[in-house]
């Protein structure tokens, strides 16, 4: 039911500059800041082409662990028609769903359960939870480019893509659901283009992490299903 | 209107009570009412409290179902398909394990995508998105809503997937059911009201509202709004109300809590009966208490009262009752006293009534009644009775010579001699003075005698009073009974009679001689009449000349009085003077004799008669000691030389009181008038004793006189008292001459003045002053002739 506007010209971001940096190699820089000015991690940006078609994936994987009691990574993003497979690393038990309209999917991970994988064939924000411990909350979030990136701690995240037009969506989980999502074209011919966001973030309600005080045995089988 | 001392006194106890006791009673009551009062207050107050929290916790309890049923994962994901006939079966099936009446789904937006009642029907839910954006600034929440027109507790939760993707809401009406399980809890009234925004309105209530009237009532009290309690009607029954607002949407809502005063007071109405009972026996009992306190007081009072008006009666007999050991029993214990000394006191005083203080023997009133009985006896017995009146002689002699302390003493003793005296029947009483009277009793008149000679004889005994021994005398009347008498009075009159005959006849006994009554009052009847004689002019003076036989010179008249009776005619001086003597009435009329021969002795003068007046005194008036100044007087008045007045007392008129007319004797003397003894040689007068008398004459008692011519012993007596006289320088006058030869051995005898009828007898002064000048005109006339 979490549906995002992509269509929608947003009028709530800040268009900070736009340079370009060298000719010979292709990308958009973006740094998203939040309005205290602190940096943005897991700001989700993804290129979508205006002038071709994206190319198609083949198969493609990612993975959705679940370690900690926590998904990890906790925002992860795929291109249309990749499989993810959702490993359990603790020593519990997992019951992974998601009801959202993207992929409609439930889980029931047990220990040593590392087959299971889900094929996202939709693009779209995929939200997941785990119906046995409340607190866990992911994403993934599907695509239908494979030009894409996820800000990192610093706030920035560095997308490469051949020349041409591109439509520049940007989505953060906790963006405020009353201003519309960043979605603007982007030309990339030369050098890099620099983007600057900022954006408005309401607090995390769910924060992925297990209270501190549970005390149970994980990692247990970290080593052994490393990917 | 008369209120006696006992009703005043209960009402005065009563009214105290009541005025201590209702004010007591009514601030308890009140006091207690009000506290009443304040608990329903209380209890409003803190049941409100209840109700809060109540509703507070059942929010809470309702929230944590609702959020339990919306984690369920098959919730979730029947929600998630968004299949509407799987939602609604699910929403019901939720909704009916926690009992939901009103279970809704919205979008996040707040459309609503499903909504059912209690049974499972659709419902229409009206606009949500106002209550979802309340429920997301809270992210979860409860607060009641009108929805449908109706008031519901209201649970909004998100249904997370983990995050949200839509709403929950679950409402719990606001019913009759809540109201009763909320009014068992606060123990107070509940309704709950409600209106939407299209004004339809809706109520729950604990209360029976069978009629339109109560719904009206409380929706008035809940427009009026105001936390504060308020009283409120409901029917017949009263509230103390509150209205607790309840935050809500859609409409307005709110529960009134109320309390029942007449509920409250009903504890309060049981205490107030019993305590009007308690106040009620208390009246009773303080009422009883009174009527006996008062009744205690003035039974005692009253018969107090009985006794004192019994006392008053001269009752002394009956005791007072002294029941009490209190003041009431002095005050009775008092009346007892009193009543004893009043008896005793009175006795003293009948005593004293009936008996003669000095002698304690009866008086006369005592005696009376003593002689009546006897007298009574007697008349049955056939026996004589004496009753003597007995007089001292010359008893006042002894008291003025002696002290009365000595008088005393001697009637004392003859009292205790009398009594010695007495028999059985006899009485004895002193009527005062020296008089008493003695009754005894004789079979015979002979045997009477001698006792009444014995009694009087004990008396002349001698008296031994201190070292002087005085001789008595006393002289008795006897009336006899029946002889002289059958009434007391008349019995005691005539013995009184006979005491004076002996008296004068200078006996010891004398017993009543008939006829003697009716001259006794004779004599009665002349005192009385004499009284009026002086003024009446009924007295006049009679001059009777004395001749001077050296020269044959009437130098000197005697004025006599005479007293002309207007009935009996002419009154012998003898009888009115004594009677005069005895009844107090001799100085009126010694005064009246001594003006009138003053007056008569100075208008002779005037008309140049030169003639003395010799006038008569009375022992009375020796005794008195004003006659010489009323004399000089007079002489000064009329200017009278006093040398005309001479005054003659009798020998025995000098020797009753002989100190006494002496002095008087010798003022008179002072006076300058002369004066002489009358009737010399009938009284027993010393000779040394007429030496010590400043008198110039002596009146030879005619008794002598008259016989002397005839007689050779009278004639001896006169010629030796004449010599005598003349030996002691006294001048003498002879009366009662009524002979020649009288006249002549007189002269012979060389006697100085001879009077009597042979001279002249008295006459009126008119006829005197003609006889006087008469007599001098011939002398005149002789000594004329002589000297020619």
């Amino acid at each position: 039911m979490h549906l995002l506007p992509l269509s929608r010209l947003a009028l709530g971001f800040v268009l900070i500059s736009a340079c370009v940096d060298g000719a010979t190699a292709t990308a958009v820089r973006v740094q998203v800041r939040d309005t205290q000015g602190a940096p943005v991690a897991d700001a989700v940006v993804s290129l979508l082409p205006l002038d071709r078609a994206a190319p198609p994936v083949h198969a493609a994987q990612a993975t959705m662990d679940q370690r900690n009691l926590s998904f990890v990574p906790q925002v992860l993003v795929v291109q249309t028609g990749t499989e993810v497979r959702f490993p359990n690393s603790d020593n519990v038990r997992h019951h992974v769903y998601s009801f959202s309209p993207a992929k409609r999917f439930e889980l029931k991970l047990y220990a040593g359960n590392h087959t299971s994988s889900v094929l996202f064939d939709r693009p779209g924000v995929v939200t997941l939870g785990c119906n046995i411990h409340d607190w866990m909350l992911g994403y993934v979030v599907v695509v239908d480019t494979p030009w894409f990136a996820k800000t990192g701690a610093d706030g920035t995240a560095t997308v490469e893509a051949p020349s041409g037009h591109y439509t520049l969506k940007l989505w953060h989980p906790r963006q405020d659901t009353n201003t519309p999502s960043v979605s603007e074209p982007v030309t990339l011919g030369s050098g890099t283009v620099q983007r600057q966001y900022v954006l408005k973030l309401h607090p995390a309600e769910l924060t992925n992490k297990p209270p501190p005080n549970l005390e149970i045995g994980l990692g247990d089988r970290v080593q052994p299903h490393a990917h | 209107m008369r209120i006696d001392f006992r009703a005043r006194l209960a009402l005065l106890l009563l009214g105290l009570f009541v005025l201590v006791q209702v004010p007591t009673f009514l601030a308890f009551y009140y006091a207690t009412r009000q506290s009443a009062l304040d608990q329903a207050q209380l209890r409003l107050a803190s049941g409100t409290q209840v109700f809060d929290n109540q509703l507070a916790n059942r929010g809470k309890q309702l929230l944590d179902a609702v959020r339990v049923t919306t984690s369920d994962f098959s919730f979730k994901q029947a929600v998630a398909t968004g299949d509407i006939p799987t939602i609604h079966s699910v929403l019901y099936n939720q909704g009916h394990r926690i009992a939901a009446d009103l279970t809704v789904l919205t979008r996040l937006d707040g459309n609503v995508v499903a909504s059912l009642d209690a049974s499972g029907r659709t419902v229409p839910a009206g606009d949500w998105s106002g209550l979802v954006a309340g429920a997301d600034a809270s992210a979860s929440g409860t607060s009641v809503a009108v929805i449908g027109g109706r008031p519901y507790q209201l649970v909004i939760v998100p249904v997370r997937a983990p995050t949200p993707i839509a709403w929950v809401g679950m409402g719990f009406a606001l019913d009759d059911k809540l109201a009763s399980t909320l009014k068992e809890l606060t123990g107070l009234e509940v309704s709950f009201v409600a209106r939407d925004q299209h004004g339809q309105r809706w109520i729950a209530s604990t209360l029976p509202h069978d009629g339109g009237n109560v719904r009206d009532a409380l929706f008035g009290a809940a427009h009026a709004g105001g936390s504060s309690p308020g009283l409120l009607a409901l029917g017949e029954q009263h509230y103390f109300t509150r209205w607790q607002p309840l935050v809500s949407r859609g409409g307005m809502a709110g529960a009134l809590l109320q309390y029942s005063r007449d509920r409250a007071l009903s504890t309060y109405r049981t205490l107030g009966r019993e305590l009007m009972l308690i106040a009620l026996a208390s009246l009773l009992a303080s009422l009883g208490g009174v009527l006996w306190l008062s009744r205690n007081i003035t039974r005692p009072v009253s018969q107090l009262a009985d006794a004192a008006r019994r006392i008053g009666h001269g009752d002394y007999l009956g005791p007072v009752p002294v029941a009490h050991n209190d003041e009431l029993g002095q005050l009775a214990e008092a009346f007892n006293t009193m009543q004893r000394g009043i008896a005793r006191r009175e006795q003293q005083i009948a005593y004293a009534a009936f008996h003669d203080n000095l002698t304690s023997l009866p008086n006369r009133a005592r005696m009376q009644q003593l002689l009546a009985e006897a007298l009574n006896h007697a008349g049955r017995d056939g026996r004589l009775l004496g009753v003597l009146v007995l007089d001292l002689n010359r008893f006042k002699e002894i008291n003025d010579s002696m002290g009365h302390a000595i008088g005393d003493l001697v009637l004392v003793e003859v009292a205790r001699r009398l009594r010695d005296g007495l028999s059985e029947g006899d009485a004895l009483a002193r009527f005062g003075g020296d008089e008493f009277v003695v009754l005894i009793g004789a079979a015979d008149r002979t045997l009477l005698d001698q006792r009444a000679e014995h009694l009087l004889a004990d008396i002349s005994r001698p008296v031994q009073a201190g070292s002087v021994e005085l001789f008595l005398e006393a002289s008795a009347g006897m009336a006899v009974f029946p002889e002289h008498g059958e009434e007391v009075d008349e019995l005691l009159r005539r013995a009184d009679i006979a005491m004076y005959d002996a008296k004068e006849a200078r006996q010891r006994l004398q017993a009543y001689r008939s006829g003697r009554d009716a001259e006794h009052l004779h004599r009665l009847s002349l005192v009385n009449d004499l009284r009026h004689a002086v003024p009446n002019g009924e007295l006049a003076l009679f001059y009777q000349p004395k001749l001077q036989l050296e020269n044959r010179h009437v130098a000197q008249v005697e004025a006599l009085l005479r007293w002309q009776h207007p009935r009996h005619g002419r009154v012998p001086p003898d009888e009115f003077i004594t009677l005069a003597e005895h009844s107090g009435l001799i100085r009126p009329l010694t005064e009246w004799v001594l003006h009138e021969a003053i007056r008569q002795c100075a208008e002779w003068a005037e008309n140049g008669l030169d003639v003395g007046v010799a006038l008569n005194l009375s022992a009375m008036d020796l005794a008195s000691g004003e006659l010489p100044d009323l004399l000089a007087r007079h002489l000064a008045h009329y200017r009278l030389d006093p040398g005309r007045l001479v005054l003659e007392i009798t020998e025995t008129a000098v020797m009753r009181d002989a100190l006494r007319s002496l002095e008087v004797l010798n003022r008179l003397k002072a006076c300058g008038v002369r004066l002489a003894i009358d009737d010399f040689g009938t009284g027993y007068s010393s000779l040394s004793h007429l030496k010590r008398l400043p008198v110039d004459e002596l009146k030879i008692d005619k008794s002598f006189v008259i016989g002397m011519d005839e007689d050779e012993d009278d004639a001896v007596i006169v010629r030796s008292t004449i010599e005598l006289a003349h030996n002691m320088g006294l001048k003498v006058v002879a009366e009662g001459v009524e002979t020649e030869r009288t006249l002549q051995l007189l002269q012979h005898y060389r006697c100085d003045s001879a009077q009597g009828y042979l001279i002249s007898r008295p006459m009126v002064a008119a006829e005197a002053t003609g006889w006087l000048t008469e007599a001098a005109r011939r002398r005149a006339a002789e000594t004329t002739m002589a000297s020619a």
